[in-house]
């Protein structure tokens, strides 16, 4: 059977732009994308590892950081959504006829996702306003129950991890597209015999993992103003959470690597030089992060942390640049979107362009805003408190 | 027939869209009519300087920020999947079109979202000034949402001179944008009002209680007095075919003979009536007997309401899922000549591709069925064919798949109602063919397990 009958044909409409800003929009989106992401499906499964370690103490620095990491994670999900929509948008535009294919295939576990997602997130809601908040956090039953609760929310997302890697496999194959659709037409499938099923999704988790790293030690930062055995103790943490899962990410990512059809892999070792030099880019980035961290984890220094944040989205952005990189090579004898026409939607782009500058802008606004609200609070009430010493 | 067609037994893909739809667009109305309420209510708050109103609003924001940062935002991206595994044609035909208009709508979305969060967790940490400016943005934001996203969902049902150009703006400044913004944001106010009534009827302060109770009951009414003058204007604007079903079924009421569509209007209309009296009588004259048990009435109502009008909105649509271009089986208005010449199972990719996995004329019939009829019927379930075929023969099978084929209206009665059966006198053949085993113990068991 030829494969190209069954990919099915692009709309008889033109495209709004040329691929190359269309790709390009799909990587900066996912980017924007998986940050959030990552620190929901890691923070998931840190927060309820720091609570169980610091149960019994809930004044530790360790439980502090659990009940923080808790509290911020349903901002993390919220935008884990919101950026979803871009990378969702575009791939769509650009490999319509691989992933609606794909999804159709999976069906049943591609639309459970948002089930476990309502689920997943609704749990960190119930576990901060519950069993965290200031009324019954010192219940140690609350504190079982909080622990518990937060890691079914993190096997929640690590369902959802793992339905999307079944996805973005399957994408790439239509080979097995077929028979596939023969056996389940009700939509009852899964891509469980891709060889580079299990390594990638490991090489994926496991980069949450090691972002989620880099947010713990974020939240040691961002008070690093008036407390600062909490922050020292949180960036040294969570830049040894990094440390190791990127250690770990050696031989993993050389699994992962061994498990792309070696045609495919050869592209990265050598032979297309702009993937062989994105790779090799990411694995320098990859030292030089292994280094910022280190130094993060013994002193605890904010400026090691921003540096070894820095560079560990650096990371993050050039792996992703492979991703892409390693779809485009399984695609390029499949589906050729550069072929549709491009009609510009030239009004539309300019304003979507200058919206997002306002975008950023406004971001930037609100942040300082949101940053002085609370840090303004808590310097009155240190001044409040010395106050109040002096005049005891 | 591009893309494989995925099976749901007995309730029909169509409904996993619809269900999907109907809840995100309750949260969603509430997300956008919030923006309305917060502003106004708290700008009433800082003028009457009460903080009983501020006390009230930061509860009230809570319940706010959870149900629509979580439930509306993964309902939202819920359509985009539900739609993208039931009509993958449709969804790329968007996507092709709007796809800067979505990204454009993301950017406020994500806006949106950020104050939300931003105007929940500040309460009482910035000047009352700034949280009023906070809340003056989200609505603008939550506004420009609803201003985008308008124009690609009311594109749908009237493209306009999209259908000629193909230029993004025609489909999208068209026929029923401006009277579906205008009524969408009556309905979001009353749906804001009907969310507060609920959390306001949990006031513990009776005083406080009665007043906000009261407030907010009147945000029910903008839509009652408004809303018929633009429905109107809405109902000049959408398709003359569109208009004559809704007709035909309200002028053949009497004798009980009225079709779905006029039903769902009198339902919708009914309810919304209900809700505009028992609002006018209860909370608004008599706060002091409102409760938070009525409140949860009010919301199943509006719930009620919201999944009746949309239905409504989507059969208005039938059998189009974009007007005049595209049927909602995936076929292609323009491909119908082409598809009758070629046969329908070498007219598309996948099609073709599961027609030539068997010789079995029953099974070649059901392929056609998937695709030319399964987005709307199901075997035994949603608008079953084992009923709507009762006892027919396959003769008057056959007769029915004739009048299905005409495209002219005159010699077709479900024109307008129903796609035009696309395909040659083979295909009509093997589905009718299908059809009869339906009702009639095929001889392949295989089959009928994976055609439920």
């Amino acid at each position: 059977m030829d494969i190209h009958s069954i990919i099915p044909n692009y709309q008889n409409l033109p495209m709004p732009a040329p691929v190359w800003l269309l790709e390009l929009l799909l990587v900066l989106g996912f980017f924007l994308h998986v940050v959030p992401m990552n620190v929901s499906l890691g923070g998931s499964f840190l927060a309820p590892v720091f609570l169980f370690f610091g149960r019994n103490n809930h004044d530790s620095n360790i439980y502090q950081l659990g009940r923080r990491l808790a509290y911020s994670l349903p901002i993390f999900i919220s935008f884990a959504i919101t950026q979803g929509i871009v990378p969702l948008l575009f791939i769509q535009l650009l490999y319509g006829p691989m992933f609606y294919t794909a999804s159709v295939l999976i069906a049943v576990p591609w639309i459970s996702i948002l089930f476990l997602l309502l689920i997943s997130y609704y749990i960190t809601y119930i576990v901060i306003y519950r069993y965290l908040n200031v009324q019954t956090h010192e219940k140690a039953s609350a504190d079982t129950k909080a622990i518990i609760l937060l890691f079914i929310g993190f096997l929640g997302f690590l369902t959802i991890a793992f339905l999307f890697t079944n996805n973005t496999t399957l994408m790439l194959t239509p080979q097995k597209w077929l028979a596939m659709y023969t056996a389940h037409p009700t939509g009852l499938n899964l891509n469980l015999g891709e060889p580079q099923l299990i390594a990638r999704y490991s090489h994926f988790v496991l980069a949450a993992i090691a972002v989620a790293g880099l947010a713990v030690a974020g939240l040691g930062a961002y008070r690093v103003d008036n407390q600062d055995e909490f922050s020292k103790f949180a960036i040294k943490l969570g830049s040894r959470i990094f440390l190791s899962v990127t250690l770990l990410q050696i031989p993993v990512g050389v699994w992962f690597l061994f498990s792309i059809p070696h045609d495919i892999m050869v592209n990265f070792m050598g032979q297309d030089k702009i993937s062989t030099l994105v790779f090799s880019l990411a694995m320098l980035l990859a030292l030089l992060a292994l280094l910022a961290s280190s130094l993060a984890s013994f002193s605890g220094s904010v400026k090691a942390y921003y540096a070894e944040l820095t560079i560990g989205l650096s990371v993050v952005l050039a792996m992703i640049i492979n991703r892409h990189e390693l779809r485009s090579f399984y695609f390029q004898d499949l589906i050729k979107p550069e072929l549709v026409p491009v009609k510009m939607q030239w009004d539309l782009i300019i304003i979507f362009s200058i919206s997002a500058i306002g975008l950023i802008y406004y971001f930037y606004w609100l942040s300082h805003l949101v940053w002085n609200a609370f840090h303004q609070k808590q310097q009155l009430k240190i001044i409040e408190e010395v106050n109040h010493g002096k005049s005891i | 027939m591009n893309y494989p067609i995925w099976l749901v037994p007995f309730l029909g893909g169509s409904w996993i869209i619809g269900i999907i739809s109907i809840i995100h667009i309750f949260i969603s109305h509430f997300a956008v009519g919030s923006g309305f309420y917060l502003a106004l209510t708290e700008r009433k708050a800082y003028k009457e300087n009460d903080e009983g109103i501020y006390d009230y609003l930061k509860k009230h924001t809570r319940f706010f920020v959870l149900v629509t940062t979580a439930g509306g935002a993964i309902t939202g991206v819920g359509i985009w999947f539900s739609v993208s595994l039931v009509s993958p044609d449709t969804i790329a035909i968007l996507i092709q079109n709007f796809a800067f208009a979505w990204a454009w709508e993301y950017l406020f979305f994500a806006a949106e979202i950020a104050t939300a969060f931003a105007y929940y967790y500040t309460w009482d940490k910035v000047s009352k000034e700034i949280h009023l400016k906070l809340a003056n943005l989200y609505l603008w934001f939550s506004v420009f949402t609803l201003v985008i996203i308008n124009g690609i969902l009311t594109f749908m049902l009237t493209p306009g001179k999209w259908i000629q150009t193909h230029n993004w703006l025609d489909g999208f400044l068209n026929p029923t944008y401006f009277p579906s913004l205008f009524i969408r944001i009556l309905i979001m106010l009353a749906i804001a009002g009907i969310y507060a009534l609920v959390t306001s009827s949990r006031i513990k302060d009776d005083n406080l209680r009665e007043k906000m109770v009261k407030y907010s009951a009147k945000w029910l009414m903008p839509v009652f007095v408004a809303g018929p003058i633009i429905g109107f204007w809405y109902f000049t604007q959408i398709p003359h075919e569109t208009i004559m079903t809704i007709a035909n079924g309200i002028q053949t009421s009497g004798v009980g003979n009225f079709s779905i569509l006029t039903r769902a209007t009198y339902l919708s209309l009914i309810l919304s009536g209900t809700i505009v009296v028992f609002a006018y009588v209860g909370p608004y004259l008599n706060p002091k007997g409102f409760t938070f048990g009525i409140s949860l009435m009010f919301l199943l109502c509006g719930f009620m309401v919201t999944g009746t009008t949309e239905w409504m909105r989507e059969m208005l649509r039938k059998p189009y899922t974009v007007y005049n271009y595209i049927y909602s089986n995936g076929v292609k208005k323009d491909e119908i000549l082409n598809i009758d010449k070629m046969g329908f199972l070498k007219s598309g990719k996948w099609a073709n591709a599961c027609a030539s996995k068997t010789d079995n004329d029953i099974q070649k019939g059901q392929i056609i069925f998937r695709y030319e009829c399964m987005s709307c019927h199901t075997v035994d379930g949603y608008r079953s064919m084992k009923k709507l075929l009762g006892t027919r023969d396959q003769d008057s099978i056959v007769g029915f798949l004739n009048l299905l084929h005409q495209t002219e209206p005159a010699k077709n009665p479900y024109h307008g109602i129903m796609p035009p059966f696309a395909g040659s006198d083979e295909d009509i053949h093997l589905l009718s063919s299908y059809l009869y085993s339906i009702n009639n113990s095929p001889n392949s068991s295989d089959h009928k397990i994976s055609s439920r």
